[in-house]
């Protein structure tokens, strides 16, 4: 009996964690990570880390996750998660839509809706689209083989406010042979304050109970006309450093460009500006501000590691067989060594 | 003097003689239980195959790289199937260009699996042909081809390619993303995955982040797909690509992606279907 209880009680623990709220700070990533030194670019913050050694270096990129807290909420269908969404944030949303294409690849197609239940869902849509809507993604990859021609379905809703961004994303699990139908929230903003503010409208429209959820404290948005003027600046700043080098499997030195899918903050990766020492702090502060004054921006804050190599390489080993075959014969010649040893101190009987 | 010797067997008392054996059969056991997982668990892409199959392992010996095989094609004007792999697992075109698997081998066939058409580039960063894709097609000879994409090593049920994803020249956005490669085997995501357009390299490359589709050395050339799941079965598999590489180097964020339409449409081949 007491067994019993006991796995009850492990098996409700491990449900209760299953259907968590996340929230994921990755404005705190900043603070996880102790940087070399913070520079102040006109009022904007450069965390700077100089990688000595990418086994013990901690940076925002090495060895460190970004700051995550679980608390319990209450296991919840997808539809109820949809009608509490609409309900406490509607009416107005973007509805993604995703239109699967006969001959292989889709196309991601945003439209502005108006519904105030799940009910009215995907009339909404089928309007804006001006054409028919699949219920889900299953339902639209059986049409498209079935009718061959290209079908939609409902991918996300999304609603933009000034300091948040919400996302219920409609999508399909796997697990073993078996799939199915998850909703998952997101919520996005730059304060604490009002992603709870959010989830707590969504709680209230489910009647109290609160929804498992993904919460991202964010410093700030990305967005790819951004992201793809600074990989030319990283082009540009990498011929004026002179640090790229050609190798059989790639290629050294380059400077990257990286963030979280569309939320910040920008992570930029330099190689050494002089050769193999690490930079001082004087030649740092000098590259990152050349950065800057190309790109003619600076959104803080802005996350810079050094590392000791950086650059694209291949996926592919190079290996000789020779090497191999040695082993081989000399691993073979070790176990017969071994074995007539071992014969030889038997007592003979 | 007195030497001492560890006991033989036939100095034990009986009882213990018994003990012994019956330990050495659990260790014999255990090693053969180890022997035999090991088998299990590495079996298959790293072996000999008959047919061959995406994600199994290829060898070239004039370049000695060790990769895997990605997408099955077959060209639109006639001949024989093969596979989109990377151009830098390849030999290029010529004399010599030939293909083994797993690896080169001194008897027998040598495990010689074909050659390689490879007008693609080794390295998509500096080529200076923009068109050119790090691809090449692996003609495959004196083996079988199986279109089926082994799901076996993603816990799922084998299942040929249905079609290939576009190639918008921009971020692309899958609904999910797997691959299967001799290093890694199947990694992957069922979550919705955004793959940056990265114009930094020939061909068409995109670069998906390593949380999302782990891959290692020899997972070059290995197949990049997306799932359609359809009520408990599998209504189709989308090609995305072939792995090409990582960045930054040795401490990979992001893996990239040579896309397959664009490595088809430059070789003149399409998709095989088959089983």
């Amino acid at each position: 009996m007491a067994k019993a209880t006991l796995l009850l009680l492990v098996a409700l623990s491990v449900a209760a964690y299953a259907q968590s709220v996340v929230v994921l700070n990755f404005t705190a990533l900043v603070d996880v990570a102790r940087p070399d030194f913070v520079m102040d670019v006109d009022g904007c913050s450069v965390y700077v880390y100089v990688v000595r050694d990418f086994e013990t270096a901690k940076t925002p990129l090495l060895h460190t996750d970004v700051p995550e807290v679980r608390m319990p909420a209450s296991p919840m269908e997808s539809e109820e998660i949809l009608d509490a969404f609409i309900k406490a944030l509607g009416p107005r949303f973007k509805a993604y839509v995703t239109i699967i294409k006969p001959k292989g690849g889709s196309e991601r197609r945003a439209v502005e809706i108006s519904v105030h239940s799940s009910t009215e869902l995907r009339r909404a849509i089928e309007e804006a689209l001006g054409g028919d809507l699949a219920r889900n993604y299953i339902e639209a990859s059986s049409a498209v083989i079935k009718t061959q021609r290209p079908t939609a379905y409902p991918s996300s809703l999304a609603i933009e406010m000034k300091d948040a961004q919400v996302f219920l994303f409609f999508l399909s699990g796997g697990n073993g042979s078996k799939f199915f139908q998850v909703r998952k929230l997101v919520i996005e903003a730059t304060r604490w304050e009002k992603t709870f503010e959010i989830l707590s409208r969504i709680s209230e429209a489910a009647g109290g109970r609160t929804p498992p959820a993904y919460i991202y404290i964010v410093p700030y948005w990305t967005d790819d006309e951004e992201g793809r003027k600074l990989v030319r600046v990283a082009e540009a700043l990498e011929r004026e450093l002179g640090t790229v080098k050609k190798l059989p499997n790639g290629v050294e030195g380059t400077i990257h460009v990286l963030h979280y899918g569309h939320v910040g903050p920008y992570l930029l990766v330099f190689p050494y500006p002089n050769g193999s020492a690490p930079p001082d702090r004087v030649t740092a502060e000098k590259v990152v501000r050349r950065f800057i004054e190309l790109a003619g921006v600076c959104r803080s804050p802005m996350v810079v590691e050094f590392w000791p190599k950086t650059g694209y390489e291949w996926a592919a080993e190079r290996r000789g067989y020779t090497p191999l075959i040695l082993a081989v014969a000399a691993g073979i010649a070790a176990v017969a060594t071994a074995a007539v040893l071992i014969l030889k101190r038997r007592p003979a009987n | 003097m007195r030497f001492i010797t560890p006991p033989t067997r036939r100095d034990m008392p009986k009882p213990q003689l018994l003990k012994s054996v019956a330990r050495r059969v659990k260790m014999w056991k255990a090693v053969l239980l180890l022997a035999l997982t090991v088998v299990l668990v590495f079996a298959g892409l790293r072996d000999r195959e008959n047919p061959v199959y995406p994600g199994v392992q290829i060898y070239s010996k004039s370049t000695g790289v060790i990769c895997s095989a990605g997408i099955p094609v077959y060209p639109t004007s006639g001949g024989s199937l093969g596979f989109i792999t990377a151009s830098h697992c390849t030999d290029p075109s010529g004399a010599g260009n030939n293909v083994y698997q797993p690896n080169f081998s001194w008897g027998g066939d040598n495990n010689w699996a074909g050659f390689s058409i490879d007008r693609g580039t080794d390295n998509p960063y500096y080529e200076p042909d923009r068109s050119k894709p790090d691809a090449a097609v692996w003609v495959v000879a004196n083996r079988g081809v199986s279109g089926k994409v082994p799901l076996r090593y993603c816990g799922l049920v084998d299942h040929p390619l249905t079609g290939a994803v576009d190639d918008p020249k921009s971020d692309l956005i899958l609904p999910s993303i797997f691959k299967i490669g001799r290093a890694t085997y199947c990694t992957g995501t069922w979550s919705e995955v955004r793959l940056i357009y990265d114009d930094r390299y020939s061909g068409s490359v995109y670069a998906a982040p390593i949380s999302s589709l782990r891959a290692e050395q020899t997972d070059s050339g290995g197949i990049v797909f997306s799932i359609t799941p359809c009520g408990t079965t599998i209504c189709g598999i989308q090609a995305v690509g072939i792995i090409i590489g990582g960045y930054p180097q040795g401490n990979w964020q992001y893996v990239l992606i040579q896309n397959a339409r664009y490595a088809m449409d430059y070789y003149g081949v399409e998709l095989y279907k088959g089983p």
